[in-house]
């Protein structure tokens, strides 16, 4: 009867908190999103069964969590906390990126610069609230709206917030088609959002070829910090470009990102027990995340709008949106859009050149803060 | 011309120059957008240099430099994290501006190069381009079968009147 009753102190009933029940909630509430929902299920799936995994009651003496030397969890969580997997999928993005629009549009480059206004305002405003430098900078990555970048700077410059800055990061990117439009419509007129732009003109394959190793050496010149992130995106792109490292290109964009996403996924999921997670900083860093994807997307509209006082061929300010990299929602959210008002206007492929701009800005942006801060 | 290939040299002086004609001017001036985002990267390269980056790249290299004041340490909004912000702003700027302008400049220091060292055939991309080959290969074949099926109604009639 008494090893009963110790077995029973020992299950997950007698020693479970009310921040785990919420917490597992939450991972079932990410489940149900991305099933009922289809945000981002790809991510949300992981990341909410994870939550459920981290948040059972632990059984002391056994390394069961992610913070738990020798623990299995923990070998999956090095990953994340050592910032590895982050680059690992931005290899996979790369070999998935065609770069063609931006190569035939260059000045919308500047809109992806724009709209990582967004990661330095959101900098300063929780240096306001009270977060420390690096805490404050893993924070204001969130507006960079780019998942690994976020959660590779958060790796090396406040561990302790990873998972907050994670999940918030991701659930905004899942966000995307709810938090941009309003803004979208709040700052440009329906003229402005009439706007058809020209086709963009043939890329040839010598210049799809040539920009990853050129467009690296300006970044990695410029800011350092960023060689890890950017080398791996470049990299994967080449392979993609080269066109004969096809096999190599196919393996990073489907096996090799997907088993990295399933990784980071669970394991960033699992790093939410609600000891760590549940805490004021990670209300602050929520309500500083919607605001950072705010910021970005009317930096990116407002700047576009700038741009069109000096162009004689008008660019639709509503790609400016598609400046945070939420990558390919915020250019699907621009076709929407602009599709509304005209449904005959095709801004899809427009808006991809300001998007993919902004994973190499927001990556840039890490770069700085990380080298700046460290 | 301006047959397709928007990348000659020649064309970029016809395109600025004001006597061309309608068909040799493209959608938009690219003369005018290299001059327009070397205008915005050069201002920029200033802001950069004047006001924040040797100070914010020597911070990060220099252990001694990075030590911030006592004042500036302090969690909250102060110079330091303005400056930050700033210079980081700009630095950004400046490298998508770089990236842009290398890319507006690709095509004609390309044409250049393939006028001393000519490329037979460059390999053709499998997707971003808009003129795919399936609708010529489709166009081939109507006509092949066009073709056969008037050759075929030939010798149908021809031996329709011979077994006639």
């Amino acid at each position: 009867m008494d090893i009963f009753s110790e077995f029973l102190k020992t299950t997950g009933f007698a020693s479970m908190t009310w921040g785990n029940a919420i917490m597992i909630l939450i991972g079932i509430l990410f489940i149900t999103l991305a099933i009922r929902k289809d945000y981002e299920p790809l991510l949300l799936v992981p990341i909410g069964m994870g939550a459920i995994v981290g948040n059972i009651p632990l059984i002391e003496g056994m390394a069961l969590s992610v913070y738990d030397a020798g623990s299995v969890l923990s070998y999956l969580y090095f990953g994340v906390s050592h910032g590895i997997y982050p680059p690992l999928i931005f290899l996979g993005i790369g070999a998935m990126t065609d770069f063609s629009t931006m190569l035939s549009n260059p000045k919308l480059i500047l809109l992806g610069a724009a709209a990582q206004i967004g990661v330095f305002l959101t900098f300063l405003g929780a240096l306001s609230l009270g977060f420390s430098y690096k805490e404050a900078g893993a924070i204001g990555i969130i507006g960079g709206a780019d998942g690994p970048t976020a959660i590779f700077l958060a790796a090396k410059l406040a561990k302790e917030l990873l998972g907050p800055i994670a999940i918030a990061a991701y659930s905004y990117m899942a966000l995307v088609p709810v938090i941009q439009p309003p803004i979208m419509r709040l700052l440009t007129t329906r003229q402005e959002r009439l706007i058809r732009m020209a086709p963009p003109r043939r890329v040839s394959q010598r210049e799809k070829m040539i920009f990853p190793v050129a467009a690296f050496l300006i970044c990695a010149m410029i800011a350092p910090g960023a060689i890890v992130l950017l080398g791996m995106l470049f990299f994967g792109n080449l392979l993609k470009e080269s066109l004969v490292t096809e096999r190599l290109a196919n393996t990073a964009r489907t096996a090799m990102i997907d088993i990295v996403t399933i990784l980071l996924g669970f394991s960033v999921g699992a790093s939410t027990q609600a000891a760590t997670f549940l805490q004021p900083e990670s209300m602050l860093i929520f309500a500083l995340g919607a605001a950072s994807f705010a910021v970005a997307t009317a930096g990116g509209l407002l700047f576009a709008k700038f741009m069109n006082l000096f162009l004689k061929e008008k660019i639709n300010p509503l790609i400016g949106a598609a400046g945070v990299s939420a990558v390919p929602d915020s250019a699907r959210v621009v076709q929407m859009v602009g599709q509304q008002e005209d449904p005959h206007n095709f801004l899809l492929m427009h808006a991809m050149a300001p998007n993919v701009a902004g994973v190499i800005g927001s990556a840039i942006a890490a770069g700085i803060l990380w080298s700046v801060l460290t | 011309m301006n047959n397709g290939q928007s990348n000659s040299l020649y064309e970029l002086c016809v395109d600025a120059s004001p006597s061309a004609q309608p068909r040799c001017v493209p959608r938009s001036c690219r003369f005018c957008n290299v001059n327009w985002l070397l205008i915005t990267t050069s201002l920029l390269l200033v802001t950069a240099i004047e006001f924040g980056v040797p100070n914010v790249v020597q911070a990060a290299d220099n252990p001694v430099a990075a030590a911030p004041a006592e004042n500036d340490d302090a969690p909250g909004l102060n110079t330091r994290g303005v400056s930050i912000a700033l210079t980081g702003m700009t630095i950004v700027f400046v490298a998508l501006a770089l990236i842009s302008v290398f890319i507006e400049a690709l095509p004609r220091v390309l044409s250049v190069v393939a006028r001393v060292f000519p490329v037979a055939d460059e390999p053709r991309a499998q997707d971003g381009h808009t003129d795919s080959l399936i609708p010529e290969d489709d166009a081939v074949l109507a006509a092949i079968g066009f073709v056969l099926h008037t050759e075929m109604q030939k010798q149908a009639m021809t031996n329709q009147e011979s077994v006639g």
